[in-house]
């Protein structure tokens, strides 16, 4: 039972991560109908500018989390704004191979910046836990539950009460009606990119928590979120929290009580297995909308 | 890692063709790469100048990207070692010019740098990696190129065309076994393995099972990770619910800290077992030296890791090469830290010095010249930074000997060593056969 929750504790604390990732990818396709393949490389971006200012600047680390955050929520708007706006009226296409070229200009980026070596946080929790009833729980990853809600919960606050928040289901509802009515669509775009800069820095600097390091491999995890992203409905806020923790939670438990006979790194499977039978039942997804055609 | 370019099909088809011709004129024999009799007399072939007396190698490493943490070093070792020699008069007044491409670990980029400089050198010094070495095997076995193999996959050794040193994978794992079951009560002692699901961790874990089967150890759990994985709770879960005492860690570094963190703030501190590969100077502190800043990983990994290899502790003076090798290094690279793959580039620089000495008092420097010396070097001694290589027509091995060092947050290096180079019964009696 130990070996259970332990395993239940670290698949929840994982799926929290993959929910930020899968947040920062539903933000943007939902307002524009991009697919941000850049995602996993601005996570990997927030983990570097986290220890950067952490350790070689000595900030707090308070701090240095908010100076991430904000450089990273500002460098996904100025990104939105001086490249892919220039893009309005292009294929859509032509927006994803953008992020793609961006994701490629980073992850050869950050090592030639840093090197390849792994870097230290510059945390304050390191490998400190607490232990309950057998089972370790790391304070990092209490802490990525923890702030994970918190942004989730101030996501989905800004989204439903503020005029932005509006603005962007609006945008997301129609963009022609949305434009049609004064929303400043434009301005929406670059919030977009500004949240998934945002909630990537946290992704980023929890990803890379003890027993983890900030090391050029970070972005791969993106590759990982992607069925929690089609699982929870492509344009679902609510469905990447939900798929990101249901795959963070089937990716560790199968790799902890997968039989023999299914192979090694049935866990790598696992998540698409699920995804692929609740696609059987909901082509969307757990929450994706689905589309509305006049026949 | 996968690139995509969108380019309109015409231009597509254009930088098609331009790549095929460009791969066309690397692969074939250059004018520059044409045999020819040289006026010291030697018989010269593809990247040997007679005029200026100087022989151009390749290296093929990834000098960017994550595994760059391992090329750059092995690079500049290499680069140190040619540098001394160069600096000493050169190979009996023969120059060696390194001529470096990226590979960034990936085969084709591997490929391409391959066949852009096949033609312009007479050997590739340094091949780093088993997927990029396999990737060009075929190539250099076509073209009868030496390649010295930075990779201790056991699948190499047995390569006519192969030049690697040091001692693969398997064998230290075995050798490491054998240590496990000579200590006290260790014919009793439990083992595990956590190895990657690829190349790299089927010769860790083939030496594993050697070991366990010839000294009949009990290996009370086997288990896999696969490149990528972020959370190793299961792996080390499996281990502790078996009761491993000893847990080999066939890995890459962030993996085996991520092993070893996992284990210890669970409780769980057997015996770790790293694989060479899974070491780094980085997994301790900031800057890789005792002077940087402690990671969060670094108490547990200096109580309970052993780290297999086959390299001299980092300032160990009883190695009689070690005094050069220190005085070439704050010589010619004197911002290296303490680093294994600096020395393993190093020591690789040095066989192949050997072999070029006795290609060229054979009187020839082309490929089969080479070829043929290296065949045929016998014993190179490398001053104890590396147990000696011995190349013979009957191919096999360079070395079955290990050392087992532990982990020390004061040592410079971070390494102790606990034994020094030895051969178990396991090690000695295993067999490789070629490849493919």
């Amino acid at each position: 039972m130990t070996a259970f929750l332990q395993l239940l504790f670290q698949g929840v604390a994982l799926g929290c991560i993959y929910a930020l990732v899968a947040l920062g990818f539903t933000v943007v396709y939902r307002a524009s109908k991009v697919i941000n393949f850049a995602q996993g490389s601005l996570l990997l971006v927030g983990a570097y500018l986290v220890s950067f200012l952490a350790t070689d600047l000595n900030l707090p680390f308070v701090a240095a989390v908010v100076g991430a955050i904000a450089l990273l929520a500002t460098g996904g708007a100025v990104f939105q704004m001086t490249v892919l706006r220039r893009m309005l009226g292009q294929p859509v296409f032509v927006l994803v191979m953008i992020t793609i070229g961006l994701s490629i200009v980073i992850d050869s980026s950050i090592p030639a910046i840093f090197g390849g070596n792994a870097r230290i946080l510059g945390d304050p929790w390191g490998a400190s836990a607490v232990h309950v009833g057998g089972v370790t729980l790391n304070w990092v990853r209490i802490w990525t539950v923890v702030c994970t809600g918190l942004i989730l919960a101030l996501y989905f606050a800004f989204d439903r009460f503020s005029r932005y928040g509006l603005a962007m289901r609006a945008t997301a509802a129609d963009e022609e009606a949305a434009l049609a009515v004064g929303v400043p669509v434009r301005r929406v775009y670059a919030l977009t990119w500004a949240i998934a800069g945002g909630v990537a820095a946290v992704g980023g600097l929890f990803l890379a928590g003890f027993p983890s390091s900030v090391n050029p491999s970070l972005g791969d995890v993106a590759l990982r979120a992607f069925p929690a992203i089609i699982l929870g409905g492509l344009d679902s806020p609510p469905g990447a929290v939900v798929g990101g923790i249901t795959i963070g939670i089937v990716e560790v438990m199968s790799s902890g009580y997968a039989p023999g006979w299914l192979g090694n790194d049935f866990s790598s499977v696992a998540p698409y297995v699920v995804m692929i039978l609740v696609l059987l039942s909901r082509p969307y997804g757990l929450f994706g909308t689905r589309p509305v055609e006049r026949v | 890692m996968g690139r995509v370019k969108m380019r309109p099909l015409g231009a597509v088809c254009a930088a098609g063709a331009i790549a095929m011709a460009i791969g066309a004129c690397g692969t074939g024999s250059s004018s520059s790469g044409a045999s020819g009799g040289g006026s010291s007399g030697v018989t010269t072939g593809p990247g040997v100048d007679a005029k200026a007396k100087t022989i151009s190698l390749g290296v093929l490493s990834p000098l960017s990207g994550p595994v760059a943490a391992i090329g750059k070093p092995l690079t500049a070792g290499q680069e140190t070692y040619f540098r001394a020699v160069n600096a000493a008069g050169g190979i009996d007044g023969w120059k060696v010019d390194l001529v470096e491409r990226d590979t960034k670990y990936d085969p084709q980029t591997e490929v391409q740098a391959y066949n852009r400089i096949a033609g312009n050198v007479a050997f590739i010094a340094q091949s780093l990696g088993s997927p990029t070495t396999k990737a060009i095997q075929p190539l250099a076995s076509q073209q009868k190129m030496l390649i010295g193999a930075s990779a201790q996959d056991s699948s190499l050794v047995t390569d006519p065309v192969m030049a690697v040193i040091g001692t693969p994978y398997a064998i230290d794992n075995a050798n490491a076994l054998d240590h496990i079951a000579k200590q006290k009560g260790g014919k009793n002692a439990k083992v595990g393995i956590i190895y990657q699901n690829d190349a790299y961790g089927q010769d860790g874990l083939r030496g594993y099972q050697a070991g366990v089967n010839t000294y009949h150890l009990r290996s009370v759990a086997e288990t896999t990770y696969k490149s990528g994985d972020t959370d190793l709770t299961a792996q080390v879960q499996k281990m502790r619910s078996a009761g491993a005492q000893y847990v080999f860690v066939v890995a890459t570094p962030s993996v085996a800290s991520t092993i070893v963190g996992t284990g210890a703030s669970q409780g769980y501190n057997p015996r770790w077992v790293f694989q060479g590969p899974a070491w780094s100077e980085y997994l301790m502190s900031s800057d890789g030296t005792p002077k940087g800043k402690p990671t969060a990983v670094a108490k547990a990994l200096a109580s309970s890791v052993w780290v297999l290899g086959y390299e001299a502790q980092w300032g160990d003076k009883s190695a009689p090469g070690m005094a050069k090798f220190l005085a070439d290094t704050k010589r010619f690279a004197p911002s290296q830290i303490p680093d294994y793959y600096f020395m393993y580039g190093y020591a690789q620089a040095k066989v192949e010095t050997a072999i070029l000495r006795k290609a060229i008092a054979g009187g020839a420097l082309t490929r089969a010249a080479i070829l043929d010396a290296k065949l045929h070097l016998g014993t190179v001694d490398l001053g104890g930074l590396m147990p000696p290589v011995d190349y013979t027509p009957g191919l096999g091995p360079a070395s079955r000997m290990s050392e087992i060092s532990k982990v020390s947050s004061t040592t410079q290096g971070f390494l102790k060593a606990v034994r020094g180079f030895f051969v178990g019964d396991a090690a000695r009696s295993m067999t490789f056969k070629a490849s493919g």
